[in-house]
């Protein structure tokens, strides 16, 4: 009761889970869904409008932009999900040791993420793929190093209000020990806040993949992205806008 | 505790007499804290003994060290020097992993009793972990003796061991607390403000519970808060402080009747009274607030709004001696007859 | 702003009361259903008076306050009944109308004085705009008043401390500051809410009687909404005892503590600790707590935790009656002065539960009665819900 509760209060957070929603749900069944190969050209229908064989319409080959947006999706959403994950597990850490110990422990860990967060994430993301060649795990790693600090940073100020907490306080005068007390007081109150600031970290990492797809940096071809997406429909905005626009307003 | 050396500020010689009998002992206590602004002396040469069953009320008003002087007994802050005799072990000079095992002979019970339970456990979660922290025991064993403390602090375990804490009123978070203090028996009991965040009449239950407990398990008590009548009522002894020091030491009824510190009699004075005909006599004002302790005043921390203060109490820090039997105070110019002595016309 | 004709003439032209509260009755309307924090009161206060409301959290004694002033947000709440402030309705008025009597005429004093004031504004700032809300006036003149009204509450070196902000100033300065921008109209009202609950006893008692000599200056009337009875019998002309968003009990301050009659009254008054008792003596604690806004019990609202509760009590809710001119009462077997006196002997009984609405006990609730003798005690797990 208590989330449908929320959901009746928060409309546009609850319309933006369930669009993603939507999405991933689309995504894991695209091969169900019997769509046209988003690769396969049409020579028949090329630069078409909406319609209804084609939802989004069709690209100046014949590509169809539905089935390219849904299976651009997966892709999409799967470098979003596993590295926002990973920010989590890896940022969410530093971020709680940060908090937890605060003194030297924390003077190091934030001025380490603080020379990350000082270097444009973009610009990172660029080198490291143009360091390590263009491939899906590349991109994973770019993606995750740029979430790390500033993951990192939001559940370092988690863990400080968390530790605040008079029963932390009660749990140290019962002897418990700096391991338990992260475990069992101060992580289960920094988990919830960070779960929904992942939703939005997940949504900032597809757009960043998009960027990295537009500079032509992202998963090499013939796979198919977002950012891909709208850097081929780039060129023809003027004769076929749909094939750079859907896609981009799927993604916001 | 006869080796303590008198070098110490001011370690009244009667009170270490006592200490054969004292199952807590504190001595020269010292908790500073660094600021950006600079050093709060948050707790200055604070010495003192609780014998077995005895119940000492510390009072003051806010900032002046009484609940620093409870962290800094239980370790929950690095106190600069000191001792904390408990039980014939000083706890301030434990390592760690000693310290855990101590722990359960001294509990502490919190200001704010919704605050101090974790929201997401359980209340038999809550209670049982002091035992779970301890690891002695089995699975069995904790559960039944954290009924038995729950049973002690008047709720039904069995209808509230599942339960989450926001389901509880102030007053009923404040029995679970006792609960989960209890559950290890510990020997001394320190309570902070336990009863202020609550209301008048659920304070009495409170309190009775306290009472009842205290006779019922021999505890001792070291009982803080800023309402006078509230500690007056609970404790045997009372410690006055002001700016972190101790300004005066005395039984209850002779702190009350004859109090020998101004500060004392400033604060009996200003405790609204709901009986008119007491009010009279009252009429000792003091000026102004407590200072910042990030800069407490020279001398006597008391003498920039002391009635009373002369030239050496700017200069000279008094040192706790003792006035009568068991009354100690820290002044060049103690009230002899209580506050009937006190110069109205300032 | 022009200089616009009050509205409201200033010098009393009939020998009403200043404040003529009548039966009003101030709902809540949330997720959960209409709650009734202040419900059917009535009450009256001279100019220059001072009218105590006593109460614990729940009692509904800051929502009366509130309403009075008309500081309540109205769109979650319904106000019926009336509030004549120097005979003119303010129920039903709208918040622009109301807010020109705010300062001029009514002012408010909070329990919080870091909340009530802005702290990225200078305290002077502050109280300038206070002073210069209602009347024009150069920002000269403005300034010297602010100096003087910051001497006239006690605030030493007010050039300095004007230029100031909040976090600067001790606890008790705030609330002086408070004070003055609460009296710069010089209102003929004062809403004083807890003013000294979030401060030390030693200041507290600065503030009390600053606000004392403050209002015997300006003769203005004030309601002094507190927790604390002892304060309200210090303080007050008058007092009004709330619990469960009722007035159960009225009295002159003087006299309250000799003839209280209301067994509720009795029972808060004997369960204040008293620098007379002896340690480690048992207190006479109510049993239970006080009902919530949502639960509040049939019958007399008190009657759960009440030990001289009879069959009545728990179904028939019993009316304001008089006991004389100034002492009025809501209950069906008030305490004759003497009983009240003698009935409750401290007890070694077992510590009562507090059942309250959470029904963590079906148990029996016993009480102790004269002699050690048990009053009839009743499930306290049926009383709610």
């Amino acid at each position: 009761m208590k989330p449908l509760r929320s959901m009746a209060t928060r409309p546009v957070l609850t319309l933006a889970v369930l669009w993603v929603l939507l999405i991933a749900v689309l995504a894991l069944l695209a091969p169900m869904l019997g769509l046209p190969d988003p690769k396969q050209f049409d020579s028949s229908a090329t630069a078409q409008g909406p319609s209804l064989s084609h939802p989004f319409g069709t690209d100046p080959v014949g590509r169809d932009v539905f089935s390219g947006v849904i299976w651009g999706a997966r892709v999409s959403l799967t470098v979003g999900a596993v590295s926002v994950a990973g920010g989590l597990v890896i940022g969410g850490l530093i971020g709680l040791t940060a908090g937890f110990f605060r003194g030297r422990v924390e003077t190091v860990l934030m001025a380490f993420t603080d020379v990350m967060l000082a270097v444009p994430a973009l610009i990172l993301v660029v080198f490291i793929v143009a360091l390590r060649g263009q491939s899906l795990a590349n991109v994973l790693l770019a993606v995750l190093v740029v979430s790390v600090p500033a993951i990192a940073r939001v559940s370092r100020a988690q863990t400080l209000v968390a530790t605040q907490h008079d029963y932390v306080t009660a749990a140290r005068a019962q002897g418990a020990t700096n391991l338990r007390i992260m475990r069992r007081e101060v992580l289960p109150n920094v988990i919830p806040p960070m779960l929904s600031f992942s939703f939005v970290a997940v949504a900032i990492v597809i757009a960043a993949e998009g960027g990295l797809a537009f500079l032509g940096l992202s998963v090499p071809s013939p796979a198919v992205t977002w950012g891909g997406l709208i850097n081929a429909g780039r060129g023809d905005l003027d004769t076929t806008p749909q094939v750079a626009l859907m896609p981009a307003a799927t993604m916001f | 505790m006869s080796t303590v050396p008198n070098s110490a500020e001011h370690v009244p010689s009667a009170d270490v007499d006592r200490a054969s009998g004292a199952v807590v002992s504190v001595r020269g206590l010292e908790q500073r804290f660094k600021m950006r602004s600079g050093t709060v002396h948050a707790v200055s040469q604070v010495s003192f003994d609780i014998a077995r069953r005895e119940t000492l009320g510390l009072v003051g008003e806010s900032g002046c060290g009484k609940s620093t002087t409870l962290k800094a007994m239980m370790r929950l802050s690095r106190p600069e020097s000191g001792e904390v005799v408990v039980n014939g072990v000083d706890w301030l000079a434990l390592s760690d992993r000693e310290l855990r095992h101590c722990r359960p002979q001294m509990q502490m019970i919190f200001q704010d009793p919704i605050a101090s339970l974790n929201p997401r456990r359980s209340v038999g979660d809550l209670v049982l972990e002091p035992l779970a922290i301890q690891g002695r025991g089995s699975r069995v064993e904790h559960r039944e003796r954290s009924e038995q403390a729950l049973t002690a602090v008047g709720l039904d375990p069995g209808d509230v061991w599942h339960r989450k804490p926001h389901e509880f009123s102030g007053g009923q978070c404040q029995r679970i607390s006792i609960a989960r203090a209890l559950v290890g028996n510990p020997d001394v009991l320190l309570c902070d403000e336990v009863v202020s965040a609550l209301d008048v009449s659920v304070q009495a239950q409170i309190l009775n519970l306290l009472e009842d407990l205290r006779s019922s398990r021999n505890l001792t008590i070291a009982f803080v808060s800023h309402d006078l009548s509230v500690v007056h009522h609970v404790a045997d002894r009372i410690a006055v402080m002001y700016l972190g020091r101790i300004v005066e030491i005395a039984p209850s009824g002779e702190l009350y009747w004859r109090p020998a510190h101004p500060y004392t009699a400033a604060l009996l004075a200003a405790i609204p009274e709901i009986d008119p005909s007491r009010r009279s006599r009252k009429a000792v004002v003091v000026r102004g607030e407590p200072p910042s302790p990030l800069d407490p005043p020279t001398g006597c921390r008391f003498h920039p709004r002391c009635p009373r203060a002369v030239d050496v109490c700017s200069t000279e820090v008094p040192v706790l001696q003792e006035a009568a039997d068991g009354h100690f105070v820290a002044c060049f110019r103690p009230l002899d007859d209580g506050w009937q002595s006190v110069d109205i016309s300032t | 702003m022009s200089v616009a004709e009050p509205a409201i003439p200033s010098v009393p032209t009939h020998r009403e009361a200043l404040l003529d509260v009548g039966d009003l009755v101030t709902r809540f309307v949330t997720a959960t259903g209409e709650v009734t924090p202040v419900d059917h009161v009535s009450l009256s206060l001279n100019r220059g008076r001072v009218l105590g409301i006593v109460g614990e959290s729940g009692s509904g004694k800051t929502v009366l306050s509130r309403s009075i002033m008309g500081l309540l947000p109205t769109r979650s709440v319904s106000m019926t009944g009336s509030v004549l402030f120097k005979g003119e309705e303010l129920v039903g008025r709208s918040r622009q109308d109301l807010s020109r009597l705010w300062g001029d005429e009514i002012a408010m004093v909070f329990q919080d004085p870091m909340t009530a004031l802005n702290p990225v504004r200078t305290v002077g700032d502050q109280v300038a705009e206070a002073v210069t809300q209602h009347r024009s006036m150069t920002r000269r003149s403005a300034r010297a008043s602010v100096h003087d009204l910051l001497f006239d509450v006690g605030i030493p070196d007010p050039k300095r401390r004007a230029l100031q902000y909040p976090h600067q100033l001790s606890g008790g300065m705030r609330q002086r500051v408070v004070i003055a921008m609460a009296l710069a109209g010089r209102p003929s009202l004062l809403l004083a809410d807890e003013p000294t609950t979030a401060l030390d006893v030693t200041v507290q008692s600065q503030i009390l009687d600053l606000l004392a000599q403050q209002r015997r200056l300006y003769s203005t009337a004030m309601i002094l909404v507190t927790h604390d009875v002892a304060v309200a019998v210090k303080e007050c002309d008058e007092i009004a005892v709330m619990y469960s968003g009722r007035i159960v009990e009225q009295a002159p301050a003087s006299t309250l503590l000799a003839e209280r009659v209301m067994p509720y009254t009795d029972a808060l008054i004997r369960s204040i600790p008293t620098l007379d008792d002896v340690p480690h003596s048992r207190l006479d604690a109510i049993v239970g707590r006080p009902p919530g806004l949502a639960d509040a019990p049939a019958g007399c609202r008190f009657h759960p935790r009440c030990c001289f509760a009879q069959d009545r009590c728990r179904i028939e809710e019993p009316p304001l009656a008089e006991l004389s001119a100034d002492h009025r009462f809501r209950c069906w077997f008030p305490l004759s002065a003497n009983r009240g006196m003698a009935l409750v002997e401290p007890s070694a009984a077992p510590s009562p539960l507090e059942d309250g609405s959470a029904d963590t006990s079906g148990g029996v609730v016993r009480s102790a009665g004269a002699e050690g003798q048990p009053v009839e005690g009743r499930p306290a797990g049926e009383v709610n819900r």
